[in-house]
C-alpha cells in the first residue's frame, strides 16, 4: 500500500514536473500573460488527472494531449476575458509590450509581428519555432493534416514577414 | 527576366511551387529530393532567394528571441502544485476517477431524491379535495366582475359551504 503511495507521487512528480515548463511557456506566449497561464496549465493538468486512462508516465501522447488541452483552455480563458471586458482586450492589444515577460532585444517587434496571425496560426508559429515541435507532432496536437500544418506556417510566416519588414526588423 | 522565367528554363520548376515550400525546406521538414530541388531553384532564381531570405531572417529573429526569453514562468506556483497533488492522490478523487460512470449515477440519484423530498415537503404533491370550491362574498356590495354564488342571508345559511 506504502509504495502504491510512493508510486503514484514518483508518477506525478515525473509527469508534471516534465511538462510544467514547457506548458507554462506555451500558455504564457499564447496569453501573454505569465499569471494566466498558471491557470491555465493546473487546469490542463487537473483534466488529464480526470481523463487519463493509460500509463502514466512521460510519453509523447501526454505531452501532445496536455499541449491540446492547455492550448484548448487559453482559447477558452481568451474568449472569457474578451467578454468580461472588450476595453481591456483592446488595450492590450494596442500595447504589446506590457507584456510581463520579454524576448529578447525584440519584444515590441515580435509582439506587433505575432498579433497579425490568428489564433490557430499563432499556435502553429509557437509550436514550431519556440517549442521546436516537427509538423508531424503539431499535426497530432492540433489535429491538423501535415499538409495543412505546412500550409498554415508557410503563411503565418509570410504574414509575419511582412509586418517585420514594414518595422525594419529584417 | 521574371524569376519565373528563368526558373522554367533552369530546372522546370514554378516559382509558385518553390515559395510554398520555402518554410518547410527551412524547417528541415522536406525529403532529400525535394530539399535539393528547393536549393538548386533558390540558387538560380533571385525573386525567390529573396522571399527565401526574408522567412529565414523572421525565422531567425524568433528563433533568437525564444533562446533570449526571460521573466517566463518555469514551474507552477507551490500552491498550485500542492492543490494538483492533493487532487491526484487523494483516495476519495481517485475512487471517482475510477468509477467516475458510478459515481455520476449516484450523484444524480442524491439530487433526484432531495429535489423529492423538497417538493414533498412543500406540499406540491399534496391531494387536493375533489368537490369545487366557490368562492363566498359576504356583505352589503356586490363585488364586480366575478363569479361569486351569493347565499341569502336570512335563510339561516351562513353563507358558507364545505
Amino acid at each position: 500500500m506504502k509504495s502504491d503511495s510512493k508510486n503514484r507521487q514518483d508518477a506525478f512528480e515525473a509527469v508534471v514536473s516534465e511538462y510544467e515548463g514547457p506548458l507554462l511557456r506555451y500558455a504564457a506566449r499564447i496569453l501573454n500573460n505569465a499569471d494566466a497561464a498558471q491557470d491555465v496549465v493546473q487546469v490542463a493538468f487537473l483534466r488529464l488527472f480526470q481523463n487519463w486512462k493509460e500509463d502514466f508516465t512521460p510519453c509523447p501522447k501526454i505531452s501532445n494531449w496536455l499541449y491540446r488541452v492547455t492550448h484548448n483552455c487559453a482559447v477558452d480563458f481568451i474568449r472569457k476575458e474578451s467578454r468580461r471586458s472588450e476595453l481591456h482586450k483592446a488595450h492590450a492589444e494596442e500595447n504589446p509590450g506590457t507584456a510581463k515577460f520579454v524576448f529578447g532585444g525584440h519584444t515590441d517587434k515580435i509582439l506587433k509581428a505575432l498579433a497579425v496571425l490568428d489564433i490557430r496560426e499563432k499556435q502553429l508559429v509557437l509550436l514550431k519555432v519556440f517549442d521546436e515541435k516537427s509538423y508531424k507532432e503539431i499535426s497530432e496536437i492540433t489535429g491538423l493534416t501535415v499538409t495543412n500544418v505546412g500550409y498554415i506556417l508557410h503563411n503565418s510566416m509570410k504574414k509575419m514577414a511582412a509586418q517585420l519588414k514594414k518595422e525594419n526588423a529584417i | 527576366m521574371s524569376g519565373d522565367e528563368k526558373s522554367k528554363g533552369s530546372s522546370q520548376v514554378r516559382c509558385e511551387d518553390i515559395r510554398d515550400l520555402l518554410f518547410d525546406y527551412m524547417s528541415h521538414e522536406l525529403g532529400k529530393a525535394r530539399s535539393q530541388l528547393v536549393r538548386e531553384h533558390i540558387r538560380r532564381c533571385e525573386d525567390c532567394k529573396r522571399q527565401a531570405a526574408e522567412i529565414q531572417s523572421t525565422l531567425d529573429l524568433l528563433s533568437g528571441a525564444s533562446k533570449q526569453e526571460t521573466d517566463l514562468p518555469s514551474r507552477l506556483t507551490d500552491e498550485r502544485r500542492k492543490k494538483l497533488y492533493w487532487w491526484y492522490s487523494h483516495p476519495v478523487m481517485r475512487w471517482i476517477e475510477k468509477h467516475h460512470v458510478l459515481f455520476s449515477l449516484v450523484v444524480a440519484v442524491v439530487i433526484l431524491a432531495i429535489l423529492t423530498l423538497v417538493l414533498y415537503r412543500a406540499k406540491i404533491f399534496k391531494d387536493r379535495p375533489d368537490e369545487d370550491v366557490f368562492p363566498v362574498w359576504i356583505g352589503d356590495k356586490l363585488p364586480t366582475g366575478t363569479n361569486t354564488i351569493i347565499f341569502p342571508l336570512d335563510d339561516g345559511n351562513e353563507g358558507e359551504r364545505q
